[in-house]
């Protein structure tokens, strides 16, 4: 039986050890942002981080995944907590900065691949805290498996939030 | 009607008030339809009732309002923001008193009616039935004020007059009334319902909530992932299905492979006619055991469609665009052949748009649970949720009030659905009435590319003559497209069982292979207009053993884009034989004063170069330079667009540098909505000038994962402005993303002709056909 650390939480993971990481987390434990878009690494709707690096969870196996931290949007509010040392009552209140942000600039269309896009803004804010047009550009676009794609073409409302996610993070306490 | 007397109904603009009852507690003003809906003539039972839970509208003791629309959000916000704000714009109450919105479950929720246009065509149904609602409450406050109703004024929900005031939340406290209203059309089809008769609406220079910029409640949860999106519904013993389609368009099963039960001991192979799928209660085993069954079930071969590097030639030469009427255009007027023959100049030419996929970033899926007493529950994330429930009815050949249709947020899918199925529903419900079990089929990337149906490739031949002081004299077009509407269930013609019907030269209506012109005329400066639409059947479809060939389907902008491309590209081609700048000869070939108005506010947004086209001295570094210009009407929005590219001759790569999008959409509902719908309509406009073309052999779409059906990244965008221009005064609402998708395809080959000097006129403007180009 493989073991995994979800969004915090320690879960035993009854699914053979091949199976995608994706069909555990939304099937399994129902943690379900994670969407499936293509089954192949080629869209970013399933990505999720794994030990802070955005992976695809629809062609990872769960055993990869062993004794690793996965974190979906579902546990965004907590990771932030973690790295800000927000108290237990302060986490329920809080959303990370890139969700403040995404609702902020009302970014979602039809928000099917708007999971993948928070996580891939995680990633980068996490490592490039104050990050140049360019480089949110790359991030989206060749820095992983594939681009993250969206078809309602919300490109332009992701980079005002990642700005803006940028900012909230600087005004909340520095780089993380 | 006294508010405190006995039951009586009462006559308002030709709805009916009444009172039912008093009530212990609550009270509520419910507002429904006064006669039983029309089904066609497929049943005549209803599950709605005005009464309890389907109603339009409902008015609450604590003056909260509940509205339900039958459609549902594909992104558009509409029906959670512009919906709202009109509902309090009516009611002259604060948006935030607007606290629930039901959209879309036939059992839960009014009207029908596809998802699309959701401000353009007329009056939308909610703002009428807002307005009826309104005058019933001030009926009611009459009399309970004691004051005549025309002295009486509302603000905030508070209703004064005779020096006392009520709320509505006080009108409702304690009663149980019920508003009919009158409405017209068939619930089933895919206008829906429509709200009847002329209740007074409040004047536009009154609107203190439309117009301004409200957020969409749906986001906060879909970005804190609590919503319920259509592929996180589970049901008890609920079984995964993977679907495996026939290995062309039309081949027939010869038999089905069978999983290995030592690898997938739980999976099952069901067969219905020429559909086939396996199922296990582990979704990770259906997708491999299918993996390995669709390898071992055997197909007729077939070999029946021309092939992408063909289509044109097939449909120039092969197809039979005699067997309807031919449409011509309503402004189509002059003597076209005359004025022709005397022009001094001329320009002919044709152009090509190739087959579209709507590609939603999710495949399709739903959830169907048929029970042991023929009910049929569909959980899914359609545009037409009662034009699905009759298609399903249909199919099963039960009565519509045997079905439900439940919708929850999925992948925009941009008109594939909104004949009411996107591929995965009717499957579900064939498999789960099969095995007495919920069953969720979810298609694989490839099977959405392969078995969906598509945006049509269409072809246009256009005839300019200019006249000495290069004014146009003449215009002639001659649109080219198969038909665009098939909403067949694809699991119901696989199994052979009844469905809607495919499009014919003996359908009426949509399911018609007769063309219509669709791109609203412009130029109406012009005297000799002659615009025509033909139309046949699609690629393939009467000679696929299964009857399926090429499926077409409406996408954003549908029959428009297809003849706005051929029109636009083809002013800005004769702009430039007759020496013109092509922004200002389009002003100076419209009467209509909002265009010129949308396009000088282009002119000045987006730095545009007043100078003719081409301009071969525009090459700096390794790139040419250009500019281009498009313009488009649809329902009552003006749109222009800007764009500034260069080209890359050594590598045939195009890149967008600039793009400006002016939109007079009558009134700017809300602004910040507009903004980003606009925006995501025109990346869709980029991505299927750039990048897009459904790829097929003699088999079917060969199309099948991102890689060989690309869409736009975010590093391709380029800096992007979007004009939204306010023309209250003009009264209609409308239009957002579809539409916004139109106009970057002709405007960046017009830059490309400015750029360049040579014309480009088949999308998409991919490296390749681009070095064709520059070499010719």
């Amino acid at each position: 039986m493989v073991t995994i650390t979800v969004n915090g939480k320690q879960r035993d993971v009854a699914s053979p050890p091949s199976t995608p990481l994706l069909y555990v987390l939304r099937n399994e434990l129902d943690v379900t942002s994670p969407q499936f878009g293509c089954g192949l690494a080629q869209c970013g709707a399933c990505s999720v981080l794994l030990d802070g690096k955005e992976v695809r969870a629809c062609v990872t196996p769960v055993s990869l995944a062993a004794g690793k931290e996965v974190t979906t949007v579902e546990g965004l509010p907590a990771r932030w907590a973690k790295q800000k040392n927000l108290s237990a009552a302060a986490v329920e209140k809080t959303l990370h900065p890139v969700q403040e942000a995404w609702i902020e600039q009302q970014t979602p269309l039809c928000g099917f691949c708007q999971n993948g896009m928070m996580i891939k803004a995680t990633e980068l804010l996490e490592k490039t805290p104050n990050p140049t047009d360019d480089e949110i550009k790359a991030a989206f676009t060749t820095s992983g498996p594939s681009a993250h794609l969206c078809r309602c073409g919300s490109y332009i409302a992701i980079m005002d939030a990642v700005r803006q996610a940028s900012a909230l993070m600087a005004k909340k306490g520095g780089t993380i | 009607m006294s508010a405190s007397g006995k039951t009586g109904t009462i006559r308002i603009h030709g709805a009916e008030l009444s009172r039912r009852g008093v009530l212990a507690a609550g009270g509520a003003l419910m507002v429904g339809f006064s006669i039983a809906p029309a089904y066609g003539a497929k049943t005549a039972s209803t599950t709605l009732n005005p009464a309890i839970s389907g109603s339009w509208l409902e008015i609450h003791a604590d003056n909260k309002v509940l509205i339900r629309t039958g459609k549902c959000d594909f992104g558009q916000s509409s029906i959670y923001t512009a919906y709202r704000q009109i509902v309090a714009e009516e009611l002259d109450l604060p948006f935030e008193s607007v606290t629930t919105v039901v959209t879309g479950d036939t059992d839960r929720t009014p009207d029908g009616g596809g998802t699309f246009d959701l401000l353009g065509s007329g009056t939308p149904n909610l703002r009428k039935v807002a307005a009826y609602t309104r005058e019933a409450l001030l009926t009611l406050a009459s009399h309970r004020l004691g004051a005549a109703k025309d002295k009486l004024t509302v603000l905030d929900g508070v209703v004064s007059g005779g020096g006392k005031q009520i709320s509505y939340g006080e009108l409702v406290r304690d009663h149980d009334f019920k508003l009919s209203i009158p409405v017209k059309g068939d619930l089933t089809s895919i206008f829906g319902l429509t709200v009847e008769g002329n209740p007074p609406m409040k004047p536009v220079s009154d609107y203190k909530v439309i117009g301004k910029s409200f957020k969409n409640s749906v986001i906060v949860s879909k970005v804190i992932a609590k919503e319920v999106w259509v592929t996180n519904v589970k049901l008890p013993d609920m079984l995964h299905a993977r679907t495996i389609h026939p290995r062309t368009l039309g081949s027939t099963l010869v038999a089905a492979g069978q999983p290995d039960k030592s690898k997938f001991p739980t999976a099952q192979v069901v067969v219905k006619g020429n559909l086939v799928a396996v199922v296990s209660p582990s979704e990770w085993e259906a997708v491999q055991a299918a993996r390995q069954v669709a390898a071992s079930t055997q197909w007729t071969d077939w070999k029946g469609l021309p092939g992408n590097d063909h289509v044109f030639d097939h449909l120039r030469q092969q197809a039979d665009w005699k067997a309807v009427a031919v449409d011509r255009s309503k402004p189509s007027s002059g003597d076209v052949p005359s004025a022709m023959a005397g022009a001094a100049r001329r320009h002919s030419a044709s152009y090509e748009v190739p087959y579209l996929k709507h590609a939603p970033i999710g495949p399709t899926m739903a959830l169907a649970d048929v029970r042991p007493d023929g009910s049929v529950t569909v959980h899914s994330h359609t545009q037409n949720p009662q034009a699905l429930r009759g298609e399903i009815a249909l199919m099963l050949g039960i009565a519509v009030g045997k079905v439900v249709i439940r919708t929850y947020s999925g992948a925009g899918h941009y008109g594939r659905s909104n004949g009411g199925n996107a591929g995965a529903e009717d499957e579900a419900v064939l498999l789960s009435r099969e095995l007495g079990k919920p069953v969720r089929v979810q298609w694989m990337r490839a099977e959405d590319l392969q078995w969906s149906t598509q945006s049509s490739a269409a072809y246009s031949d256009i005839n300019i003559g200019l006249d000495t002081g290069g004014k146009i004299v003449a215009y002639e077009a001659h649109h080219y497209m198969p038909a665009m509407q098939d909403d067949r269930l694809i699991g119901a013609v696989l199994a052979g069982l009844p469905t809607l019907p495919a499009p014919s030269d003996k359908g009426d209506g949509l399911y018609t292979t007769a063309n219509s012109v669709s791109d609203d005329w412009v130029y109406d400066a012009v005297l000799n207009l002659d615009e025509r639409a033909h139309g046949t059947w699609q690629i393939g479809q009467r000679e696929s053993p299964l009857g399926v060939g090429l499926r077409n389907h409406s996408m954003r902008t549908p029959g428009q884009f297809q003849q706005n491309f051929p029109r636009e590209v083809a002013i800005s081609e004769a702009a430039a034989l007759a020496g013109a700048d092509p922004l200002q000869f389009r002003i100076d070939h419209t009467k209509a004063d909002r265009l010129k108005h949308v396009l000088e506010r282009l002119r000045e947004e987006s730095g545009w170069e007043t100078r003719p086209s081409p301009n071969p001295g525009a090459s700096s570094g390794d790139a040419l330079r250009g500019q281009g210009v498009s313009v488009m009407l649809r329902s009552g929005s003006y749109w222009a667009c800007a764009c500034r590219i260069a080209v890359k001759p050594s590598t045939g790569q195009i890149t967008v540098e600039k793009i400006t999008m002016a939109v007079d959409p009558g009134i700017v509902v809300n602004p910040l909505q507009l903004k980003r719908q606009v925006e995501g309509g025109t990346m869709m406009g980029l991505s299927e000038a750039l990048y897009e073309e459904a790829a097929f052999d003699e088999r079917g779409v060969t199309a099948q994962d991102w890689r060989s059906y690309p869409i736009l990244k975010m590093g391709d965008i380029p800096d992007v402005k979007v004009v939204l221009i306010h023309r209250p005064e003009v009264g209609n609402y409308g239009q957002g993303s579809e539409g916004a998708n139109a106009l970057a395809a002709p405007a960046i080959s017009a830059a490309f002709f400015d750029a360049t000097g040579k014309p480009i006129r088949r999308l998409p403007l991919k490296p390749a056909y681009v070095l064709n180009v520059l070499k010719a």
